[in-house]
């Protein structure tokens, strides 16, 4: 190897190697590279500081064998479990999918076209997402204790103490699967129907807090886009309320979601999402994932997300069934 | 910051997408010439072009003292750089076989463990010599990498990319790595 690339590979690997480096034995593993998201859409230079510091703490351990991945997470917040609170006060929620159940589309799989293709409709939904609800209850199983949490609960649950550390990870990524592509396809529309039409469709409370936010509905969506745009690797965009009542842009890595305030930095209720795993838009637009952002706007279900607003406001969840 | 990886960084030069040693579609039919060709000139290619930027941004943040923005920039030069060196991997007799014999078992015993692994992972799995510093094979686990052809079928993709690994490099590797 050359001395340039040795240099290379210094530079590149030593964030995540330990410092001492066992050369006695001339073993081999088998390595995850770990997954990282530096973008978090906030401009706080300290958390990613943060996020920064613990890729370098990462150590692998042991002369050989296959290693777990680390999965940069970004730092804990414990906040108020406002969900929980309103069900609590007798509220009505919204209609929440159950944990054991494939939702079905609320639409036919074409019905996106040509913004969302069919065929990319029907593997999201009937393989990935339906694969994600399987494994939660294959982990379920094995956790006893899980038994009868909402997939809501389950979601706010992950990060703390409540989740057995043997799937703690499955619950992670296959309950926040689940919820997320419930939610997801609440969240879309025909482009022709009403529900998509920003004017006919949003409120005035929603229209306001957009342009309180953002100036206008455009240049909300050029703050979301770029959002969309640095998320390295897979991951979601999300708007929501917060704790404050103000409406923020916020993405999360894998199936994280803001629900999850155990491991999430931006933690709030969700009202609008998209996917933006290269799975949610490689059959039509490959590597252009600016092409996918443009186009799915034409199918965003306004009627949906001013009613995830209406009930954010009210401290309850938005709909995912 | 770590003095080591700083004076690295500082000597960083301008990369360029280097050719493919085959034909796009070479790999057919366990990988297709239009996988390979979005990999290689789109993803692949825009790695090296957001490293460069990342190292031009990261010579003027080194330039104005800008320490949080070189820390910020570190990042965005680690997943790109990976991203080429991931890529200028090329695709096991003597050496290379007795040491996968010795830590698996046999070729197909890693391909399997290998696998289990791979398909749990988003990003990429890599096959090295101690604590990682050596990486001698690595399979892109990202969807671009198989999506078009195996849709969510991991398993399939990961059956079928043993046949085309290139065990000669994968050798070569090994024996600099000593």
């Amino acid at each position: 190897m050359h001395a340039a690339q040795i240099c290379k590979l210094r530079c590149l690997t030593a964030a995540a190697a330990p410092r001492t480096i066992l050369t006695s034995t001339k073993s081999l593993l088998c390595l995850p590279v770990p997954t990282a998201s530096f973008s978090s859409s906030t401009t706080d230079s300290k958390s990613r500081q943060q996020s920064y510091t613990r890729a370098s703490a990462t150590t692998l351990t042991g002369p050989l064998g296959v290693l777990a991945a680390s999965t940069l997470a970004a730092a804990a917040f414990m906040g108020s479990m406002s969900g929980m609170e309103a069900h609590a006060e007798g509220m009505q929620a919204s209609s929440a999918v159950p944990v054991d159940k494939l939702p079905p589309l609320p639409f036919a799989v074409d019905a996106l076209e040509p913004y969302i293709d069919k065929r990319t409709m029907e593997i999201h939904h009937d393989m990935h997402h339906k694969t994600y609800v399987t494994k939660l209850q294959a982990a379920i199983g094995q956790a006893p204790a899980l038994k009868g949490k909402s997939l809501e609960d389950l979601n706010k649950a992950v990060g703390t103490g409540d989740i057995p550390s043997d799937v703690k990870t499955a619950v992670r990524n296959n309950g926040g699967g689940h919820w997320n592509h419930s939610f997801f396809w609440k969240v879309l529309a025909p482009a022709e129907s009403k529900s998509a039409d920003y004017q006919a469709a949003a409120s005035d409370d929603l229209k306001k807090g957009i342009e309180d936010g953002w100036g206008s509905l455009d240049a909300f969506k050029a703050k979301f886009d770029e959002a969309a745009t640095a998320v390295f690797g897979s991951g979601w965009v999300w708007l929501g309320l917060d704790d404050a009542g103000k409406l923020v842009i916020s993405t999360t890595s894998n199936q994280d979601n803001p629900l999850m305030k155990g491991v999430v930095k931006d933690a709030h209720t969700p009202i609008l999402g998209l996917d933006v795993w290269e799975h949610a838009y490689y059959l039509k637009h490959q590597n252009k994932r600016p092409e996918y952002l443009k186009s799915w706007w034409h199918v965003a279900n306004w009627e949906q997300v001013t009613n995830n607003y209406k009930m954010a406001m009210a401290g309850k969840s938005p709909a995912t069934a | 910051m770590d003095m080591e990886m700083e004076m690295a960084c500082r000597s960083l030069t301008t990369q360029s997408l280097p050719d493919l040693p085959y034909d796009y579609s070479a790999l057919e039919p366990v990988i297709s010439a239009e996988i390979m060709k979005l990999h290689h000139s789109k993803h692949h290619n825009t790695y090296i072009t957001t490293l460069n930027q990342s190292y031009e941004k990261y010579a003027d943040a080194e330039a104005k003292g800008d320490v949080a923005k070189m820390i910020e920039l570190q990042q965005a030069i680690r997943f790109n750089g990976g991203g080429m060196v991931m890529f200028d991997f090329e695709p096991p007799s003597g050496e290379l076989k007795s040491a996968i014999e010795q830590n698996f078992g046999s070729v197909e015993d890693l391909s399997k463990k290998f696998n289990a692994k791979a398909a749990t992972v988003q990003v990429l799995l890599l096959l090295t010599v101690d604590q990682g510093l050596v990486p001698l094979l690595g399979v892109d686990m990202w969807e671009h990498a198989y999506y078009l052809q195996y849709n969510n079928v991991k398993a399939d993709y990961l059956k079928e990319i043993w046949k085309v690994i290139n065990w000669k490099d994968v050798a070569s590797r090994y024996s600099k790595a000593q």
